[in-house]
């Protein structure tokens, strides 16, 4: 339990300042633009009570929001990460049950790769990352006739959040 | 109370889902001017479209409405081109027709009078006869220098003397206060058969009017009391309403015509 929570905490640190420091910096394109931290809510323990998944999800989502602009800079743009973090965690158990490789999962281990095998997690990433990014997106564009430029920059953004997933998850996949 | 509290309790995830996005929602709103345009802007294009479609269903049935408009501004533009045009006179059978136009016009009253602009320093006398392209229109009952009145077809003192084109046969015309395109035409023997539509004129008899001015045609016709007659009620082929231009006709030989019948009640 204390392992968790603390393997939860620097997992926290480390995501948000991997955000904030290096991806929020990176300028491709406008269609690439990986957001990670959405792994803090995926890699949660399965007993985690729903309420501290969307407790969890909340802050986390009000510090990428927050973080780099302060509470009210010129053009802050608050929520958006918030209201998608948010949305997340509350899928999450939904997507969850619906990928259930088999009735239960194991008590005691994590939605990770190592816990669940590479391809279960890669079908877990996609979904939760498609939501997180197309809601953000969407959010943000505040357009329904900008649909087809938002699902293209899900697509592209999203793959591009997977891979750095899949390669996090892969190093710790060796190492254990 | 507890009712409420296991509730919460029991929906805490769901609730507690709306209440995090809901403070989001608040974020995004409160903090980015930027969405709050852009969301006016979403609404602004969807109503737009939205009215769009629906002008174009419904721009038919304001064609009607259209087409009166047009009609309007077509008699305004014909007024103002015809207007130097019509301010000119001719003779025709030994009366003198020229142009004036109609200043002031009633139709609601029971007496009812129109104003034009032509008086006596244009040679408009009392008693000269008024027409338009579609009919008679009064009777010049005062004159001013610049101005004459004229008693309408539609005031209960005017009387014509008129004639079925079809027949021949002589009738008085006279308008009974309802209608503003009805009159009735009195004075036609009961032996006369009369069809709708059938074409009223003036008759001449009363050397106001030159012979065979459209006046009306028949609505329909009732025996009069008495028997002899037939009471025909008949349309105005004028419409007194949308007057503009009007002719006032001057009888050049009607002060002759005058003056030899006086001669010849005198003797």
């Amino acid at each position: 339990m204390r392992n968790s929570i603390l393997r939860i905490g620097i997992y926290y640190v480390v995501l948000v300042l991997i955000q904030i420091l290096v991806l929020n910096n990176m300028q491709f394109s406008s269609y690439l633009n990986p957001y990670c931290y959405v792994l803090l809510i995926m890699i949660l323990p399965f007993e985690t009570p729903g309420w501290l998944v969307l407790s969890i999800g909340f802050i986390l989502g009000l510090t990428i929001d927050v973080f780099p602009q302060g509470w009210s800079g010129a053009g802050a743009s608050l929520g958006f990460h918030t209201f998608a973090t948010v949305l997340v965690a509350f899928a999450r158990p939904f997507v969850l049950k619906w990928i259930n490789p088999r009735d239960e999962y194991e008590a005691g281990t994590n939605p990770s790769a190592s816990d669940n095998g590479f391809s279960w997690f890669i079908i877990y990433t996609l979904i939760m990352v498609g939501i997180h990014h197309f809601t953000l997106f969407f959010l943000e564009s505040m357009s329904i006739m900008r649909l087809p430029e938002i699902i293209l920059r899900t697509i592209l953004s999203g793959l591009f959040t997977l891979v750095l997933l899949i390669v996090w998850e892969g190093l710790r996949y060796r190492r254990n | 109370m507890r009712n409420l509290l296991r509730f919460i309790l029991r929906y805490n995830f769901p609730i507690l889902f709306l209440l995090f996005e809901l403070i989001a929602i608040i974020l995004v709103f409160s903090h980015n001017p930027i969405p709050r345009g852009r969301l006016a802007n979403q609404v602004n294009s969807a109503s737009s479209i939205i009215y769009e479609r629906t002008f174009e269903l419904t721009q038919y049935m304001h064609l009607r409405k259209a087409n009166e408009q047009l009609a309007r501004e077509n008699s305004f533009l014909r007024g103002q081109i015809l207007e130097p045009l019509a301010d000119t006179s001719f003779s025709r059978n030994g009366y003198e027709f020229f142009s004036a136009q109609v200043i002031n016009n009633s139709v609601h009253k029971e007496f009812n009078y129109l104003t034009l602009n032509k008086g006596a320093n244009d040679g408009v006398e009392v008693d000269m006869a008024v027409v338009s392209p579609f009919g008679i229109v009064g009777v010049v009952k005062t004159v001013s220098p610049n101005y004459c009145r004229v008693l309408s077809v539609l005031n209960g003192q005017f009387r014509v003397s008129v004639m079925l084109s079809k027949s021949g046969h002589f009738g008085s015309l006279n308008w009974d206060g309802r209608k503003y395109r009805e009159v009735l035409v009195t004075e036609i023997p009961s032996h006369v058969i009369l069809e709708p539509g059938d074409r009223i004129v003036t008759s001449g008899y009363s050397s106001l009017f030159p012979a065979g001015e459209p006046v009306a045609t028949v609505i329909e016709s009732i025996p009069a009391a008495g028997g002899n007659f037939l009471e025909v009620r008949a349309l105005l082929t004028n419409d007194l309403k949308q007057l503009s231009t009007v002719y006032i006709v001057k009888n050049n030989s009607r002060e002759e015509i005058q003056t030899l019948e006086e001669d010849n009640n005198e003797k």
